[in-house]
């Protein structure tokens, strides 16, 4: 099959075409057809966001970054610029950066009232989940190094009196020996109470939990559009719509009569669980 | 990490809280569900003072990709199926949350605790009136059966 002839397609006709390419999966023709829309018309910022979508489906992620930053000098607003920016630099291990880039996409969303659904929200949980297991991991390291560090002073300085104690020759046989298994007592004492710290800190670790009342009462997850019903009980918006569409018309801990209407948006409980994933992302689920 | 379906999500929250902090009186085969996460046992001790006390059984939970806002099927399985007026000598159970009472705000825990307390309630050892004609023409799925709720007050 001939390619059809592009030469002489305008910039928005290659863009089109690049389009259609894209649809097919052909990531690689349709970056061709971008940079040639490019090079006839420089100034269009959807050109770049496009091909930086190619380059992230191609997982080349530098260059999605490249064109993401382009498109952002053009126009500060673009919410696909910072999102496949936010995604680029995740996959990058970049997750300050990342971070910093998808909330702009989100808020960017909200300002000009788009719905993504939960695509931006849960790449934003997803990059901030992925920060935290990074810094946790180095967290674990440390204190692995610092726990060998310590046990190992404990040593040489037990090692450095028993030398001492050797010289010393003032002292009795018998003396001498009690002195020796007392430093030898003490020392063990020390490693073994150093080692049962380490361990607290271990265990706090395994034992994280979410607790229940940041969570739906419906899929048992964590808050994140809370609303609040006529009876007083919090739900995930997407949980009691689906309820009230799939179910009946009915609150489902209290059984009174409930319509969609009559959900108001809970801020308070917002924040709340705003401020606690802010302090705990390792609860973060995406 | 979650991943897969909601119904599945939800199922493996509440598997997490079913082995983290145990109910008394429940007890999940965990067996059972190693192959397959839609289908659960669950083993419960009649309570103390009950007509049942010292007994336990078996309750069979299966759950749809609707689950929660659709209910599980329940029954009982095993040797065992306890002689209540609203339990079939198949394992059916007559039990309003079961079907046009439930609602996606009960568990699998919650479920539990209502069989138990219904077990907890009788005051006599018999099988349904119609238990006969029931277990003969009734489906496999007892969410297929359209229960008359007779008796409001368990």
């Amino acid at each position: 099959m001939s390619k059809p002839a592009t030469n002489n397609l305008t910039d928005i006709e290659l863009k089109d075409h690049g389009n259609k390419l894209f649809s097919a999966k052909k990531f690689e023709d349709a970056i061709t057809c971008y940079s040639k829309a490019i090079i006839k018309n420089p100034n269009n910022a959807t050109y770049f966001t496009n091909r930086a979508l190619c380059y992230i489906k191609l997982k080349k992620f530098d260059l999605a970054c490249q064109d993401c930053r382009r498109a952002l000098d053009m126009d500060q607003n673009l919410i696909k610029g910072h999102f496949f920016l936010g995604l680029s630099l995740m996959e990058l291990q970049s997750y300050d950066e990342a971070i910093k880039h998808l909330q702009r996409a989100q808020d960017l969303g909200k300002e000009q009232k788009l719905n993504f659904g939960d695509d931006i929200a849960s790449q934003l949980r997803m990059a901030r989940k992925k920060r935290w297991n990074l810094l946790e991991e180095k967290r674990i390291a440390q204190e692995i190094e610092l726990q060998t560090y310590l046990n190992q002073l404990i040593k040489e300085d037990m090692e450095k009196r028993l030398e001492k104690l050797k010289i010393d020759d003032k002292l009795s046989e018998d003396l001498h020996e009690e002195e020796c298994s007392k430093i030898e007592q003490q020392c063990e004492n020390y490693t073994t109470e150093l080692n049962n710290m380490f361990v607290k800190v271990d265990d706090r670790r395994r034992k994280r939990e979410v607790p229940d009342f940041i969570c739906g009462k419906i899929s048992f997850e964590i808050l994140q559009d809370p609303v609040i019903t006529p009876s007083g009980i919090t739900y995930e918006r997407k949980d009691i719509e689906e309820h009230l569409q799939r179910v009946g018309h009915f609150d489902p801990v209290t059984r009174v009569p409930l319509s969609v209407e009559q959900l108001i948006p809970n801020f308070s409980m917002k924040e709340v669980v705003d401020t606690f994933i802010q302090e705990n992302e390792w609860a973060l689920e995406y | 990490m979650s991943t897969g379906s909601p119904s599945e999500r939800r199922l493996r929250k509440e598997l997490m809280s079913l082995i983290t902090t145990p109910t008394p009186g429940i007890r999940l085969d965990s067996d059972s569900i190693s192959k397959n996460i839609n289908e659960w046992i669950v083993e419960i001790d009649a309570a103390k003072g009950s007509l049942y006390e010292g007994q336990t059984f078996q309750l069979k939970f299966k759950f749809n990709d609707r689950y929660p806002f659709d209910s599980p099927s329940v029954t009982f399985i095993g040797q065992e199926i306890p002689e209540h007026s609203h339990i079939y000598s198949n394992g059916h159970i007559c039990l309003s949350i079961l079907s046009d009472d439930w609602t996606p705000a009960l568990s699998v825990q919650t479920v539990c605790l209502s069989i138990l307390s219904m077990l907890s309630s009788a005051t006599k050892k018999e099988r349904p009136p119609d238990d006969l004609i029931y277990t003969k023409t009734c489906s496999k799925d007892p969410k297929r059966t359209k229960w008359m709720y007779h008796d409001d007050t368990v």
